[in-house]
């Protein structure tokens, strides 16, 4: 997660006024790039263009070549103009699927 | 694969690899009819719907073919032009509107062919039989009036004519009369009331478990669930790799979900207690935690979990797990490709359609990642092997189809310790059914693996008198 340090007021139990050094954190969407079939001979190549355009690779998954990993808002779209790129998608989470009869 | 609805018009030149289990019947009945025919596949695989049409156009030049799918209007049924047909490809019937020749044409060619049922389409259907008689009582009349008989407008008298065809095949199927081509080897009806013994579950009595003597051995099967208890009893001197995608959690299952299914799949021939629950009892047993010690997992750790699986050659991989997707959502291209490019490397993804259903009066959609067409969407039937009240249906399409249903209700398998044993329901429980009798099937010849194995393990299929949309292509079966 992409951070960076910024100032902000905050009040002691005192009632002095201190400066202090916290962080925020800029939001940063987890992903998959899913590698087109075609492309998949060069898929270490576009793994590379990728992270130039600001992804942030977490695992690539040589075998069904696909990168995880993480991007900005503002960078998300960029991803999908590489050529050899056959989706750009966003991390859900899943469950195991609840059922009316059981927990199961 | 199969799984992808037919969409526009069928192309008849499709791949004629998989034939039918089944032979074609010819229905009669007397009364009015319409003209047009209505046409069940019985395999209602895009396959299935490309050699039905491919057939169609054959003996009777019956030269256009559009989804329901795709128009999305049944109203379409009645405007068919002659020579034409509308696919409705969930259901895996079709109306055919053609002229008396091309009718008696398909009439005939229909007692020589496979995989086809024909009926006649009827007109001047009594509403009474198809809403119980309760709305013909106008305000004032008393019960116990005779029933009026009412002509339906153009669109309800499609209704009218599906409901007769569909409640005749029905019918023909409960009271055995014998369906031509059928061979009479496995039931096409689901009068069947399976139920745990002392020395086997139910769930393997009804798939034909008992019947084989393939253990799974020399195949590696993974479960990609909530881990693995492999102190429990009945995993002991089995091959187990075991492998977390869960930050800050072991493989262990402290759940129980994991190691219920991985019992069902892969348990033991002699279990330590109660009766057998374990299908591919020889198999190697690749378990990968990819849901937390709640119950829950991202896309992400689904995926490395899948790959994990792949580089290690399993040659099955089952995922009892999911989320709920909105009626017309698409499955992600991250699921897609990767069930595809498994199948590529030989392993075949299997994955429960999901729970969130309560029938009979809502179904809701498969899930993700069963909803991706290169993964097969696993429903659940019942001891009665009626559909669970609880299991998704084929709502969507490209993907959204079920496609084989397996016991899911009250199915006993293992639990971590010092649970032992428990009885639970689900899709989770009907998905590993499936892995355990997919190993069954790759042990059998080497040749079954990835696409081909998909296709064997749905030629075996037991028919149920139950749509498509439900069951896909019917009940797994070991032989």
């Amino acid at each position: 997660m992409a951070k960076k340090g910024v100032h902000a007021g905050r009040t002691t139990n005192e009632g002095a006024e201190e400066r202090a050094s916290v962080e925020v954190t800029v939001p940063r969407l987890k992903i998959v790039v899913t590698v087109s079939d075609q492309a998949m001979s060069r898929a270490r190549q576009i793994g590379k263009q990728l992270g130039d355009a600001g992804m942030i690779i977490e695992t690539p998954l040589e075998d069904l070549g696909q990168f995880l990993g993480s991007v900005s808002q503002s960078q998300f779209s960029d991803l999908s103009e590489i050529e050899g790129v056959a989706a750009v998608e966003v991390l859900g989470t899943l469950q195991i699927p609840p059922s009316p009869l059981d927990p199961q | 694969m199969a799984k992808r609805a037919a969409r526009g018009p069928v192309d008849r030149n499709a791949d004629a690899g998989d034939s039918g289990r089944s032979g074609s019947s010819t229905q009669f009945d007397s009364g009015e009819t319409t003209g047009r025919m209505i046409v069940t596949f019985r395999d209602g695989s895009l396959e299935g719907l490309r050699r039905g049409a491919a057939k169609l156009q054959d003996v009777a030049g019956i030269s256009r073919f559009s989804s329901m799918s795709d128009s999305g209007d049944s109203s379409g049924v009645s405007e068919l032009d002659l020579s034409s047909a509308m696919v409705m490809d969930h259901l895996g019937i079709a109306v055919v509107n053609g002229d008396p020749d091309q009718c008696e044409a398909m009439l005939s060619a229909a007692t020589d062919d496979d995989g086809m049922v024909m009926e006649r389409e009827y007109v001047n259907f009594a509403l009474a039989d198809l809403l119980d008689g309760d709305l013909l009582e106008s305000p004032g009349e008393g019960r116990g009036m005779s029933r009026a008989t009412v002509l339906l407008p153009p669109h309800l008298e499609y209704l009218r004519g599906y409901h007769e065809a569909v409640k005749h095949v029905y019918e023909s199927m409960r009271n055995n009369i014998q369906i031509p081509g059928t061979g009479g080897t496995q039931s096409l009806t689901p009068t069947a009331a399976f139920a745990d013994t002392a020395s086997v579950t139910w769930g393997l009595q009804a798939t034909g478990v008992l019947g084989t003597s393939l253990t799974g051995r020399g195949i590696n099967v993974a479960i990609l669930d909530t881990g693995l208890d492999t102190s429990h009893p009945d995993f002991r001197n089995r091959r187990i790799m075991t492998q977390s995608f869960v930050p800050g959690e072991t493989a262990m299952d402290v759940h129980g979900h994991g190691t219920h299914c991985t019992g069902t799949a892969c348990g033991p021939l002699r279990p330590s207690e109660g009766p057998r629950y374990g299908i591919a009892h020889e198999a190697s047993i690749f378990h990968g935690k990819v849901l937390s010690n709640s119950g829950s997992g991202g896309d992400g750790e689904i995926l490395a979990g899948i790959n994990w699986a792949v580089q290690n050659r399993c040659q099955v991989i089952s995922m009892s797990l999911g989320r709920s997707v909105r009626p017309g959502e698409a499955p992600m291209t991250a699921y897609e490709m990767a069930g595809q490019r498994a199948l590529n490397l030989g392993s075949l993804i299997v994955a429960a359609a999901g729970n969130s259903s309560s029938r009979p009066g809502v179904i809701n959609p498969v899930g993700s990642p069963a909803n991706a067409a290169s993964i097969v969407a696993v429903a659940a039937v019942d001891q009665s092997l009626q559909i669970a009240r609880f299991s998704d249906g084929g709502i969507n399409s490209n993907g959204g189809e079920v496609n084989i249903a397996a016991p899911g209700v009250a199915i006993r398998s293992s639990l971590p310790l010092p649970r032992r044993y428990a009885a639970w329901s689900g899709t989770s429980m009907a998905t590993p059914h499936v892995a355990g009798i997919a190993a069954l099937i790759a042990q059998q010849s080497s040749a079954f693996r990835g696409v081909a194995l998909y296709r064997e393990l749905r030629r075996r299929v037991q028919q149920l008198s139950l749509p498509a949309r439900d069951v896909g292509n019917g009940l797994v079966r070991a032989i």
